[in-house]
């Protein structure tokens, strides 16, 4: 198993490096581009066998081929592994892949992967994968799922993230989605894709303003801002029912809540009592703390991992920078003093930095920084645009951000390791205020203790 | 001129709540949760054996889409009958909410012909350019919006008349990037209810 990346802060080492994606130029499509920011993350090299397919479907060997392809896309975007050249017939690395994650012919893989598929009668396929150590022989990891033929994604996304738990020892990402609201002249819906880009579906379909939709921690509810029936209201869509709730409607603003960690609260912004203030309050809406006070506009608060602090913004200064404080209000302390005009505030979920945005040079950009306001790194240059709204993965290692580098407001995904940036959606829409799921609560997640 | 809104309506169509589209993405339907039972996984039996497996539960299917199309116009209605009065918007500096000498001369006269138009009530929406974040810009725009409100109280409108909505930079005037554009868009927008 490989050793952990090393997290703490080395001397900053910027190196960019433009280098041509590997498939066809797309209109917009930016190129990838490596910054070695801490060390350099080292990729397990696997060799992928030509899949063994048994069955007498007419579309099986279609059906096996969109599995494997599918594998191997979310094998290189969890920035965990390495394909060795040539793939088996027929397979491609997707767009955006770095040239790290291309294996040499000459070197050596650490790992065979092999894939079995048996098409049965009733359309269904038994998909068994195994991961081979190749000196002894001995399989690190056999899996064997069974799935309707025409929707193998889960098992992919299992099978995929059961690979990176193998290897790297860290959460794989497969089995997340990211929330985001997309707009359309002069509304905006909330939408969800995978980890991968695919299964990019529409949630809502209220016909208004509906924007900033957070997951809650067990991934069972969304809540998010909502201008249905002419009023910004904070809802509360139920997963399993698909319906949605008022849940606060106090007047003026109720803004960008965010679950805590328990999921016994949310933290959000109200307006009701003069000027744009911190609240947290019940599920039910009611409030239990107002803990801002000022006459300056606090938006925008956060919570840690542990659910004992809050991040948020306030003009208090006259212009907007982010500040931390215990979630009672107390101990309140300023973060940021590069920049004038910081926001959007979110903490890792490691707790040990937080991600923001930072108008420089009139764009927007991600910068870090470290709870205690140290080691601030900036993770996006000017040539990438303007870039908002960032999200953690759960790893602590990624962020989705909307970035509109390839023209108009898009999902990005960013590996702040390395510097690999990939497109999630597809530029069909104006795409922002993304959230990233947990994963799922699955063998392949737990941590190792 | 016709407000933002009244060009929206007329673009829109009111959604039915009784005509439902299923938004569900059929995933696996068959359970996938059946184990063989008592054959173990020998990992270090190596490579393309024969030996069986246990077959994976995968976790529960995915999130649903909200299904109904629970109504949909907002940004207030268009009942009541005071259409004579047209008022006019204020604009505001960059990343600012101060009403500076015009805004006050442009919301003296809406004030004069509000209390002309005694029962018309309005919705004033605080707007923003896109040169600041969604959640500061929102807050942003119902300062603005806030600030011109309160300016029509001092002068004597009743405060009971008037709603206050931001849309910070999400529902911009003019489209485009530049200041004759980003001006544009810094604005409190007058809208009779």
């Amino acid at each position: 198993m490989l050793k952990n990346r090393d997290l703490s802060s080395a001397a900053l080492c910027v190196v960019a490096i433009l280098s041509a994606a590997g498939s066809t130029p797309a209109q917009g499509e930016h190129p990838v581009r490596l910054r070695i920011s801490r060390q350099s993350v080292d990729r397990v090299l696997l060799h992928m066998e030509p899949i063994e397919l048994t069955s007498s479907l007419p579309d099986a060997a279609v059906g096996a081929q969109r599995v494997a392809q599918q594998l191997v896309t979310n094998l290189i975007y969890s920035d965990w592994i390495a394909l060795q050249e040539p793939l088996p017939a027929g397979l491609r690395f997707p767009p955006h892949t770095p040239e790290t994650a291309r294996g040499r012919t000459q070197d050596i893989a650490r790992f065979i992967l092999r894939l079995q598929i048996e098409g049965e009668q009733s359309g269904r396929m038994a998909l068994v994968a195994r991961l081979v150590e190749p000196e002894s022989r001995t399989a690190l990891l056999a899996k064997r799922y069974v799935v309707d033929f025409s929707q193998p994604e889960r098992a992919v996304h299992h099978l995929a993230d059961a690979i990176v738990r193998q290897l790297s020892g860290e959460v794989g990402l497969s089995q997340t989605r990211v929330v985001f609201s997309r707009g359309s002249g002069d509304n905006r819906e909330i939408w969800l894709v995978d980890f991968d880009g695919e299964g990019l579906r529409r949630i809502t379909r209220n016909g208004s303003l509906n924007l900033l939709p957070r997951w809650s921690p067990d991934g069972s509810k969304l809540c998010y801002t909502s201008y249905w029936q002419g009023r910004q209201r904070l809802l509360v869509l139920d997963g399993s029912t698909g319906k949605s709730q008022k849940i606060a409607e106090y007047d003026g603003l109720n803004l960008g809540a965010h679950w805590s960690p328990d999921g016994q609260e949310l933290v959000l912004t109200l307006s009701h009592e003069g000027d744009a203030e911190i609240y947290r309050i019940r599920p039910d809406g009611k409030i239990v703390q107002r803990v801002s006070f000022s006459s300056a506009i606090e938006a925008s608060p956060a919570y840690d991992p542990t659910g004992r602090q809050i991040v948020y913004t306030s003009d208090r200064t006259g212009v907007p920078q982010i500040y931390v404080m215990d979630k009672d209000g107390t101990n309140r302390r300023r973060l940021t003093y590069e920049g004038k005009y910081n926001d959007s505030a979110v903490w890792s979920p490691r707790g040990d930095r937080i991600a923001y945005v930072s108008r420089r040079g009139g764009l927007f950009q991600i910068f870090t920084v470290e709870p205690d306001g140290s080691n601030l790194q900036e993770m996006t240059l000017p040539e990438d645009g303007n870039n908002e709204d960032p999200a953690w993965a759960p790893d602590g290692r990624h962020l989705v951000v909307s970035s509109d580098r390839g023209g108009r407001p898009q999902l990005w995904i960013l590996d702040l390791d390395s510097g690999v940036a990939r497109p999630l959606t597809d530029g069909d829409g104006d795409d922002t205020t993304p959230h990233w799921s947990q994963p799922a609560a699955t063998d392949e997640n737990s941590p190792d203790r | 001129m016709i407000s933002r809104d009244t060009r929206s309506y007329l673009s829109r169509r009111a959604l039915s709540s009784l005509w439902v589209i299923p938004l569900l993405i059929a995933l696996f339907t068959a359970g996938c949760s059946k184990k063989d039972e008592g054959v173990e996984t020998d990992p270090s039996a190596g490579d393309g054996s024969t030996i069986d497996l246990p077959t994976e539960t995968l976790p529960d299917p995915d999130f649903p889409g909200e299904g109904t199309g629970q109504g949909g116009v907002d940004s207030g209605d268009l009942s009541g009958d005071d259409t004579a009065i047209e008022l006019e918007d204020v604009f505001f500096d960059f990343d600012k909410a101060d009403l500076d000498a015009e805004d006050r001369a442009v919301l003296s006269r809406n004030s004069g012909l509000l209390r002309s138009a005694e029962t018309a009530r309005i919705l004033i929406e605080g707007h923003c350019d896109e040169r600041g974040t969604v959640q500061y810009n929102l807050a942003l725009g119902e300062k603005r919006a806030k600030q011109a409100r309160d300016y029509l109280v001092s002068l004597g409108v009743s405060a009971g008349r008037i709603e206050v909505v931001s849309y910070g930079k999400e529902r911009p005037f003019a489209n485009g990037s530049g200041e004759s554009v980003w001006s544009q868009n810094r604005r409190a927008h007058f809208v009779l209810k």
